[in-house]
């Protein structure tokens, strides 16, 4: 077991590495277009002594392995950089937005889960029938969605048409304000968020039952005069859940770096709509920090489904994984 | 998008079963029988996929002809006609504009017809790019092993550890907005996905005896890869490719939604969403045809690839 975590977290260093690499060359001078110094220093007309003390303080003369091992020190002290646009730390811009877009995600993942097993399990258990082809189909529909279309159709069905009609309406954008709770802005944009994922769930969750129902200990279970509920229960449902719950897990951490779209569209006021916001602004460290932090949180969270999945499942940690 | 072994249900199951019954007697009778043509039997046999398969020619028909009849008949795509857009503008439906018209007064159905040529292009290109570099990668990690498997199998998972829209948006930042860098965008994204199964796929045929064979007769590895490997673990490509074309095509959307993409006036379906966005409220009907033709087409594309699946036979478990 010991063994096993160890190796994982050692694939996992490489891979941060190759991260930072990548994300340093992206808001590195050397390939970024454009000229550095004037980006920096934010001026047309930038005067010889200034282009000197810039690019001594930023050591854009230096090398380019020296420049990416600063990065990477400063990086180990928490030091995101500074944002051009808005003259503060990006560690702080993020660390305000953070919580929301945590909100958002955490609802989004309800709402997945709950729906998502119980279409799957519906469809499972009653195979081949008129539900199970609805499921089917309106599973293959949600994946073949854009993201940002079903959050438009739905502002305007329960935002628009329903305020026509003289229905109870829903806020279409924010997380607060036009006399809304917290609760009811977020339906939308979680709803859309999880939509998609709602979708590899039921599947997941469906072909996972399927299989689980031919084990032999199903049949035994059944044989020994178990209802059909009570095998579904206590002996399928708890081997099928397992990749149920490390794909959520895993998705988790991808809700909390691809809410871009969604927080775009329903303005949410987090990560996602800062970075974007940013790369309009061509305001670079909110970028790169930004993704960074998702991206080793999406890692951070990935190495810890896989952990977890070894603990849940004794094949994993034994069985050979270096393929 | 890359988790195409969650489908594993096989609907086209009874359509397999019947056709390995067949076999014997077909293979006496006959002549021509071949792994593709058993294929395309298995195929044909399942509806869906049949149904997106020909949803997807009848889109590349209109798109590959439209200069020939859509300017002419519905009107330009770009051009804004000043001296009539109060006029012609948020028309409703009508026989000269069977999908209205948009702010500008320039006819829907045009716009979304040449939004298509941007749509399939991104899927070719992107696709293309996608598979040569997954397929040199795949092929140079799984036949020569040792070093190069681990340094590309690693860089697959730096690509694979960022959010796939996001790292798209941050590309296309660095290279510039417009169609060309979307391309290469999606391409280089996409490598890993393809790379980690040709890898996985060709550990499957190496050990078999033909390998050793052509080896010990003094091929090359040149050789034995191309003539060999390659034709033996190229279905799983062509299924992941399939269904990676739809992926591409929603990407594509979403970049041109977030303004990285394709640049106004030249229509694509994710930029004329992005249009739609600001009359929300007063048009929302704009929003429909764009958002249906993306629907359509990437779910035909993810119809078609699941059927392939079947038809190849291809086992999807990671």
């Amino acid at each position: 077991m010991l063994s096993y975590i160890g190796r994982r977290i050692l694939q996992f260093i490489p891979v941060f590495i190759g991260v930072t690499i990548l994300l340093f060359l992206v808001q590195s001078p050397a390939v970024v277009p454009g000229d550095p110094v004037r980006m920096i220093a934010g001026e047309r007309n930038v005067s010889d002594a200034v282009r000197a003390q810039v690019t001594k303080e930023f050591g854009l003369d230096k090398p380019i392995y020296v420049q990416y091992y600063r990065y990477m020190g400063k990086l180990f002290k928490g030091d995101l950089g500074v944002s051009y646009q808005r003259q503060r730390p990006v560690k702080d811009i993020l660390f305000e937005k953070f919580p929301n877009t945590l909100k958002l995600a955490l609802v989004a993942i309800v709402i997945e889960a709950v729906f998502g097993i119980a279409a799957g399990i519906l469809s499972a258990v009653k195979r081949y029938s008129f539900w199970d082809m609805l499921v089917t189909l309106s599973t293959s529909i949600l994946v073949s969605l854009p993201v940002f279309w079903l959050g438009m159709g739905l502002q305007i069905m329960f935002g628009i048409k329903f305020k026509e009609w003289g229905l109870p309406y829903l806020p279409v954008s924010g997380m607060s304000g036009d006399g809304f709770p917290f609760w009811l802005h977020v339906i939308l944009p979680a709803f859309t968020l999880a939509a998609v994922s709602m979708a590899y769930t039921a599947r997941i969750m469906r072909s996972q039952l399927l299989e689980v129902q031919g084990q032999d200990y199903i049949r035994t279970a059944s044989a020994k005069g178990l209802t059909g509920r009570q095998v579904v229960m206590r002996h399928s449902m708890r081997n099928a859940m397992i990749p149920v719950v490390t794909f959520l897990a895993i998705d988790l951490g991808a809700m909390v770096g691809g809410a871009i779209l969604t927080e775009t569209v329903f303005n949410w006021p987090g990560v996602g709509f800062t970075i974007f916001q940013a790369i309009n602004n061509l305001d670079w460290p909110i970028v790169t920090g930004g993704v960074l932090i998702i991206v080793v949180m999406v890692m951070v969270i990935n190495l810890m489904a896989d952990i977890s999945y070894a603990f849940m499942d004794p094949r994993i940690r034994y069985g050979n994984t270096a393929e | 998008m890359n988790d195409p072994d969650l489908t594993s249900e096989a609907p086209v199951l009874t359509g397999l079963a019947e056709g390995a019954g067949k076999a014997p007697e077909e293979e006496v009778e006959g002549a021509g029988r071949t792994l593709r043509a058993d294929a395309w039997r298995r195929l044909r046999k399942n509806r869906l996929a049949i149904v997106g398969m020909c949803w997807i020619i009848f889109v590349i028909l209109i798109a590959v002809t439209a200069d020939l009849w859509v300017p002419r008949v519905l009107g330009d795509p770009t051009f804004i006609d000043t001296s009539t857009v109060a006029k012609m503008k948020l028309n409703p439906p009508s026989a000269a504009h069977p999908f209205g018209t948009d702010t500008l007064g320039r006819d829907i159905a045009s716009r979304v017809i040449y939004g298509a040529r941007v749509s399939l292009m991104v899927g070719v290109v992107a696709v293309a790019i996608m598979v040569v570099v997954g397929l040199i990668a795949g092929a140079v990690a799984a036949y020569y092993g040792g070093w190069w498997d681990s340094v590309i199998m690693r860089s697959a998972d730096v690509f694979l550890a960022f959010p796939y829209v996001l790292f798209a948006i941050i590309l296309i930042a660095v290279l510039g907005k417009g169609v060309q860098n979307v391309f290469i965008a999606i391409g280089i994204l996409g490598w890993p996905s393809i790379a980690r199964v040709f890898r996985s796929s060709i550990f499957g045929v190496k050990e078999n005896e033909y390998v050793d064979a052509a080896r010990s007769m003094g091929a090359s590895t040149r050789r034995i890869l191309l003539k060999h490997i390659m034709p033996n673990s190229i279905s799983p490509i062509i299924v992941v490719a399939t269904m990676t074309i739809g992926g591409a095509i929603l990407t594509e959307a979403a970049l041109s939604f977030l303004g990285m993409g394709v640049q106004p006036p030249a229509p694509s379906w994710g930029g004329m969403l992005s249009e739609s966005r600001s009359y929300l409220f007063s048009a929302p009907g704009l929003m429909l045809y764009p958002g249906i033709a993306i629907i359509t087409t990437v779910l035909a594309f993810v119809l078609l690839g699941d059927g392939l699946r079947d038809a190849l036979d291809v086992k999807m478990k990671e």
